[in-house]
């Protein structure tokens, strides 16, 4: 299969890149640009651990194509700390033990962090609805919506 | 959309459309398809469009994410049972890439051949394969794979159509003709045609209606079984109704022997009861993706009683 240069716009930075047609994103991501926080779950969609924001919304890499993401603004969990602090979301994770493996931590952050931009004090329902696609086999969530609810809503990403 | 059409037209069954990709990319990463091309929608803004209108009601592009219907104004609106519906897909980065059309035109789900192609190298090809047997149905003569789009039952309660284009022009297809029965190949669609959108009539007055939505674990999953309700009532007396599940069997099911047992009938526990024996006679749950025939009935039972006490004066 022929390689075909891609322009990618990933946490604000532009980079060129020569992928095949059927690369996905994670791949990309990872394997291309180094970018190894966004992890691979189940590879088909029924987990989460794969979430990235594109145009500032949680999606699946790894469904999405690689060619398909030209053009959007990429969000992945590097993009996340402002320099060398920490976001506050990453912090209340730790101060609320949110965060035990850290494997679904990446993919629940990003979803996370597009709910407090759209709903400031999310409720406890509210919080459940926007991570249910992000699967932890570890914590059994209650540290995670306590973490998501100790956080006042977002300025922007 | 001239240049999808060619495409679709010189390659037909063996080149497979890309909208969200929830559907296609798992089935190519399985292996359970291998068309020899894919074609993305996405850049084709037409097909990204919502329109609405109180003379025509409303139309839905192929690439209109679920997402983005729910969030359209007049959705909440005018077609709570469409948003009820569209919410309940999934989770959340699903109802972000998937499409309404895309939910409509779901391949058909099965738990045995949506495995990977390394998990069917243990066993003979069943017939969605090119074999000559069924897993899901022992002594089977046909593909039982399960219809699963959680919009359906809703588009079709809504009598909504289908715009399909092909070589030979555009036709409408209602979503409930839509369905052909057969897993192998679910939808009415030849090979080189393209759902371009879907539409729905304005919403008229009087109409009350619900959606239930039964799954493992409340999202993620695919449906139990999914029941949308609408019902008009004159005083006590029930004028009119439809009654659409989906989930349950290798098409979704329009119970119409039960609608028209409620139709100059006060909804009476009898009269309801007696309906429920209709829908479950039409209705002919499978086993498979997750429930028992025993579970689907259970559940359709469930949710209409609780559907109709809630909408009825």
């Amino acid at each position: 299969m022929e390689k075909e240069l891609l322009v990618l716009t990933v946490n604000e930075e532009v980079y060129e890149i020569a992928v095949k047609p059927n690369d996905t994103l994670l791949e990309v991501l990872r394997e291309k640009l180094d970018l190894v926080g966004t992890k691979e779950g189940c590879g088909l969609g029924e987990c989460g651990t794969c979430t990235v924001l594109i145009n500032g919304r949680p999606m699946l890499s790894c469904l999405t194509l690689a060619l398909d993401a030209a053009g959007s603004r990429i969000t992945t969990i590097e993009g996340v700390a402002p320099g060398e602090d920490l976001d506050p979301l990453q912090q209340a994770f730790i101060t609320h033990g949110a965060v035990q493996c850290g494997y679904c931590t990446p993919g629940m952050i990003l979803t996370a962090k597009e709910l407090l931009q759209r709903e400031a004090r999310p409720t406890a329902k509210q919080i459940k609805e926007a991570i249910a696609g992000n699967l932890c086999r570890c914590t059994g969530y209650i540290k995670i919506v306590e973490a998501i609810q100790a956080v006042k809503g977002g300025e922007g990403l | 959309m001239d240049a999808v059409l060619e495409i679709k037209q010189e390659f037909g069954s063996q080149c497979v459309l890309l909208a969200g990709g929830t559907d296609v990319l798992p089935l190519l990463k399985r292996r359970n398809i291998s068309p020899g091309h894919v074609v993305s929608l996405r850049r084709i803004p037409q097909l990204r469009q919502v329109q609405y209108s109180d003379e025509d009601g409303l139309r839905v592009g192929a690439c209109v994410s679920l997402r983005d219907l729910n969030e359209h104004q007049t959705i909440t609106k005018s077609y709570p049972l469409l948003a009820e519906a569209a919410l309940s897909v999934a989770y959340n980065q699903i109802r972000n890439m998937g499409t309404v059309v895309g939910n409509v035109c779901l391949d058909n789900k099965c738990s045995f051949f949506n495995q990977t192609a390394f998990w069917w190298k243990s066993r003979q090809d069943c017939f969605n394969r090119g074999g000559e047997s069924c897993y899901v149905v022992s002594g089977g003569k046909q593909c039982y794979a399960l219809c699963a789009g959680d919009t359906v039952s809703a588009l079709i309660a809504m009598d909504a159509l289908l715009e399909v284009v092909g070589p030979e022009g555009k036709r409408q297809v209602p979503v409930r003709d839509f369905y052909t029965g057969d897993g192998r190949r679910p939808h009415h669609l030849r090979d080189e045609e393209v759902v371009t959108a879907v539409r729905i009539p304005p919403p008229a007055p009087g109409w009350k209606e619900g959606f239930q939505k039964k799954s493992a674990r409340g999202a993620v999953d695919f449906a139990i079984a999914t029941l949308s309700l609408r019902l008009r009532q004159n005083g006590r007396a029930i004028e009119d109704a439809r009654i659409v599940l989906n989930g349950v069997s290798t098409k979704p099911i329009r119970a119409e022997k039960a609608e028209k047992h409620l139709i100059g009938k006060d909804p009476k526990a009898e009269t309801i009861e007696k309906c429920l024996r209709f829908i479950l006679e039409e209705a002919t749950p499978l086993s498979l993706v997750g429930a028992s025939a025993f579970l689907r009935r259970r559940m359709i039972g469930t949710m209409f009683r609780d559907l109709v006490e809630s909408l009825v004066n």
